[in-house]
């Protein structure tokens, strides 16, 4: 029996043997690619909570995914620079270490959400999508006129940030920072979905009547259930400047926020390990098709159509749909 | 007996309709008081404005001596208000235990609680195990909600409200289209639940109400016309002549 258990253990244990033997062979670029489909895949584990669990099409999730790229690489960069970023309650040249790092990026990611989830969680449909997508864009545009840090052409961090002492430019030992990270945040997302709130949520998602009849403000569930889906989102982005150690707009740009909701849709809505098996599909159908021909989106697009009509669980609903009917 | 919901020169207009016309009305303990009337007479709109659903547009409604006119629907169902729906509306994706759950967590508002497993027993307690057993649903309680007929999802309904712990049951219409065998077991539930919960039934199949109901009021045009017992009911001139069609 295949179970969507198994399927998630296989693959994480997958990755992981892939990255150790990468290591052996001598194939950086493929630790490398392999800790880029962990951090896509936080960052989608993210927006599935509130996509896959809540049914809230967030279209602005590369809002959290660039917040926490910027404050991570804003951090560093001063702290690299020895360069004053704020002077006023007490001087502070930002940081190289990865936990107040992470640390700010959950906050400053959190509140970002607090404030998108308070104005566009009064909406839904179609129009939750466009105000989700707004924000996102007014940050992109920001960003982008922002010439201290870089403007359009965005701005390097050379090191990535320390970790008790780990030497993080190590590609096998980033790796395991994010993997380590994608199995906090897997066990966090599995408790949260089947923990008493994760019932609420889902039943919003459902049913907005009957929550309400039993006492729920429905409005309060899905708002929580957005700041932990942006600082989940958030920490995704921090990751990723950490292993590009380059920071720029496209973090923001809506067709990031886009690309996470693929990632979604192929893995298996609604499912926690979907998100993962989509960006590990994604980035490796990226890399075969894309050295073959630019245009490999078109294909891509096959095949989002193909799950979309013919395989609504994504690639682990269909396996296991496929199991059964052996 | 002890009033525990008073409704006190309860009025709603909706344009030219009045559909609550100066009701006066009181629920008691241990009582299954029905309400009966012909379509459009203004019950579910009653059980609305109780809810807090739609406001009144004057008059009281009073919870054990508190006046929760103005309470929002949240706050009237953690103070102790439960209803079904006329038209059944429980969580299709959602086992019959999910269903019950969900309702438990509302009441105790739990719903902030991010790590408990629902699967752990402090959710699983012997209270919903009684409410499963109540609304004979126990040996399915696994089963997701779209599987059960129509007649069982007007169980859950029941079992729902029973999970919010509540001072009074508001039923619309619980047994609207269920076969004679199912509304017999429904009729078996609520002689059960009543000496816990008063409930206020809306129904419109006569036999049930007689035979349950120990008080019958009686809405036409939004004004209740008559209310006493049935043997009351049944010889009141007005709502022969209003209601049950003969004289
Ligand atoms: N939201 C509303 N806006 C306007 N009119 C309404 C509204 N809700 C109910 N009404 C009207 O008020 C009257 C009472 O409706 P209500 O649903 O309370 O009747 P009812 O006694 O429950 O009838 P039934 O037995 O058919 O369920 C009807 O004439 C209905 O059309
Ligand atoms: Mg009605």
């Amino acid at each position: 029996m295949i179970s969507e258990k198994k399927i998630s253990y296989i693959s994480l244990i997958g990755i992981f043997f892939i990255a150790i033997f990468s290591e052996y062979f001598d194939e950086p670029y493929l630790i490398t690619l392999l800790s880029r489909i962990i951090i896509f895949s936080i960052a989608a584990i993210g927006l599935n909570l509130v996509l896959g669990f809540g049914n809230l099409v967030s279209f602005g999730h590369a809002a959290f995914f660039g917040l926490g790229g910027y404050v991570s690489g804003i951090l560093a960069i001063h702290a690299f620079n020895s360069e004053l970023l704020i002077s006023w309650p007490f001087l502070f040249s930002g940081s190289n270490n990865s936990i107040i790092i992470w640390l700010f990026t959950i906050l400053f990611c959190s509140l970002l959400a607090l404030l998108v989830g308070a104005f566009s969680l009064r909406t839904s449909g179609v129009y939750f999508i466009m105000i989700t997508l707004a924000f996102a864009q007014m940050l992109y545009y920001f960003a982008i006129s922002w010439p201290s840090y870089g403007g359009e052409d965005g701005f390097s961090i050379y090191v990535r940030s320390t970790l008790f002492g780990i030497n993080t430019m190590k590609g096998l030992n980033f790796f395991f920072i994010c993997f380590f990270w994608l199995l906090i945040i897997l066990f966090i997302t599995g408790k949260v979905v089947n923990s008493p709130f994760g019932l609420a949520l889902r039943a919003t998602r459902l049913n907005l009547t009957r929550v309400k009849s039993v006492g729920i403000n429905p409005f309060r569930i899905q708002l929580m259930a957005f700041v932990l889906s942006g600082a989940i989102t958030g920490i995704a982005g921090s990751l990723y400047v950490d292993l590009n150690r380059f920071v720029s707009p496209s973090l923001l740009s809506w067709q990031m926020s886009g690309e996470f909701i693929v990632f979604i849709l192929i893995g298996g809505l609604g499912r926690i390990y979907g998100p993962l098996i989509g960006a590990a599909f994604f980035v490796a159908f990226e890399q075969f098709f894309g050295s073959y021909t630019e245009h490999w989106q078109i294909f891509l697009g096959i095949i989002i159509i193909s799950t979309v009509l013919f395989a609504k669980g994504g690639i682990i609903g269909f396996i296991l749909e496929y199991k059964k009917n052996e | 007996m002890n009033k525990i919901l008073k409704i006190v020169n309860l009025k709603k207009n909706f344009g030219a309709i009045t559909a609550s016309n100066d009701i006066n009305f009181c629920l008691e303990t241990g009582e299954i008081h029905a309400l009966i009337g012909p379509n459009g007479a203004g019950k579910s709109t009653l059980i609305k404005q109780i809810m807090g659903e739609i406001k009144q547009d004057s008059g009281e409604i009073v919870l054990s001596g508190i006046n929760i006119s103005n309470f929002k629907t949240e706050d009237r169902i953690h103070l102790g208000f439960a209803r079904s729906f006329q038209i059944t509306d429980v969580i299709l994706d959602f086992t019959i235990l999910q269903n019950v759950l969900l309702a438990k967590i509302g009441k105790q508002k739990k719903y902030y609680n991010f790590y408990s497993s629902i699967e752990s027993s402090e959710f699983s307690s012997e209270e919903i195990k009684s409410i499963l057993l109540k609304i004979d649903l126990w040996d399915k309680k696994e089963t997701p909600a779209s599987l059960l007929s129509h007649g069982e999802r007007r169980q859950l309904e029941i079992g729902i409200a029973l999970a919010l712990d509540p001072q009074l049951i508001l039923l619309d219409e619980p047994m609207a289209g269920l076969s004679l065998d199912k509304i017999e077991k429904m009729k078996f539930i609520f002689n059960q639940i009543k000496n816990e919960v008063p409930i206020l039934l809306i129904e419109h199949n006569m036999d049930v109400v007689f035979s349950i109901a120990n008080r019958i009021s009686v809405l036409v045009n939004g004004k209740i016309i008559a209310s006493g017992t049935s043997s009351e009911i049944k010889t009141n001139l007005d709502v022969r002549k209003a209601y049950l069609g003969t004289a």
